[in-house]
């Protein structure tokens, strides 16, 4: 016979055990709850920010389709839609080149949630002889996540001057590119590896082997 | 008091609406006018080499295609060739919208009161026979030779003051403009003072 007292301790070792399984086993399902929370999370956010991006990018082509298609001007286009995602496209004449063919910044914006993504190039939209299609180039495509506004001239000067100094960057990229002799050139770009992803480094001898090959070489 | 907030509504629209960024040159009497013919041969050419590229990378042909990396070559190398001209001349800052034909002319209005007829053209035909050229396996050396060769040799714009005008004996004397010939138009360094 089980007496009252040899109930009393399998009661208090049982409410022990459960606490102390409550205790422990409760933090760390919160725990790995809070972690797998996290991880979507940064998922989310990864998937947010390259919508972004595909969504302007996808603006920038639309750009210079309408150029293609020789629709000509200052042109402003908001909250255009591709797929559930919208972008807005500028396209904002700056001068003529020497074949009176008309020279445009291309700017395309989109914004998921807090996710801004911008995209800022030069166009050149030559005159269709004697009808389109429009031979049209685009080159030096600049990006930002800034939040600017494509379709305010305030906005649009930022990113002119904040691109100037990155196109100052790149002609001197470019100046080294062009009097580097084509072994200097691959020995500096080898020497960087230790500064690249681990995923890149075994194939950036292959990389540097092309790049080479595409050198500026005037 | 509306009609002052109008006034000052549509004074801000139009402030935002602004078409072009009308950024002048920060010193016109720093650029250089140099030969047209130059700066024509030097945007031809990477009209040209740009039409090669394209046509390259938009290849299904695996033969074609393995030459994509040598035409996108000649293009940057052509676009850098036009790019180095015009930070020489002055006629390009990075950090404005570009003008360059604009800034040509601001100096050429500005010694000799006119600015200059540029040629408005995309090259149609010469870029048809590149990209045909292309499709029928040149290599990169070959497109290179050609583009060189069909280069204008003569500039393609014109310089409006060496028109002649004469007038006709008739009772309605109508002015009639005579343009030399492209060969025999003197190029600008025979025309244009030196800056």
């Amino acid at each position: 016979m089980i007496n009252n007292r040899q109930r009393n301790n399998r009661r208090g070792i049982a409410i022990v055990m459960v606490i102390g399984l409550v205790a422990i086993i409760v933090p760390v399902l919160y725990m790995l709850s809070q972690l797998g929370t996290s991880q979507t999370k940064l998922a989310f956010k990864y998937h947010e920010n390259l919508l972004t991006e595909t969504t302007a990018l996808s603006g920038s082509n639309a750009g210079i389709s309408r150029l293609r298609g020789n629709i000509r001007g200052y042109q402003s286009l908001t909250n255009q839609l591709i797929g559930d995602e919208s972008y807005s496209l500028t396209l904002r004449p700056t001068g003529k080149g020497f074949f009176e063919q008309d020279l445009y910044y291309l700017l395309a914006n989109s914004q998921i949630k807090s996710h801004h993504y911008a995209i800022m190039a030069e166009a050149e939209q030559f005159n269709p002889q004697p009808s389109p299609p429009v031979l049209v180039i685009a080159r030096d495509y600049w990006n930002t996540v800034e939040p600017y506004e494509i379709d305010q001239v305030a906005d649009v000067l930022s990113m002119q001057n904040d691109r100037g100094v990155d196109l100052l960057r790149l002609d001197e990229t470019r100046e080294y590119e062009k009097n580097a002799t084509p072994d200097q050139y691959s020995t500096e770009l080898l020497a960087k590896s230790s500064m690249l992803p681990a995923e890149i480094v075994p194939d950036w001898p292959e990389i540097v082997e092309n790049l080479k090959s595409e050198k500026l070489s005037m | 008091m509306k009609k002052v907030l109008f006034l000052v509504l549509v004074l801000l629209v139009g402030l935002t609406s602004q078409t072009a960024l009308a950024d002048a040159p920060d010193d016109v009497d720093q650029i250089q006018l140099r030969d047209p013919l130059e700066l024509e041969r030097a945007a031809m050419q990477y009209m040209l080499a740009f039409e090669a590229y394209v046509t390259t990378r938009r290849s299904k042909d695996p033969n074609v295609r393995s030459k994509m990396v040598k035409m996108m070559q000649e293009y940057r190398n052509a676009y850098a060739r036009f790019l180095e001209m015009l930070r020489e001349d002055k006629l390009y800052a990075p950090n404005k919208p570009k003008d360059p034909a604009g800034w040509y002319d601001e100096k050429h209005k500005k010694i000799k009161g006119y600015k200059r007829e540029w040629k408005k053209t995309d090259a149609k035909e010469l870029r048809a026979e590149v990209k045909e050229m292309v499709k029928n396996g040149a290599t990169p050396e070959e497109i290179k030779a050609f583009i060189q060769a069909k280069l204008p040799t003569a500039p393609m714009s014109i310089d409006p003051g060496i028109y002649t005008t004469t007038t006709s004996a008739s009772a309605f004397p109508l002015p009639t403009q005579t343009v030399p010939a492209q060969g025999t138009i003197p190029t600008p360094t025979q025309t244009v003072p030196a800056p």
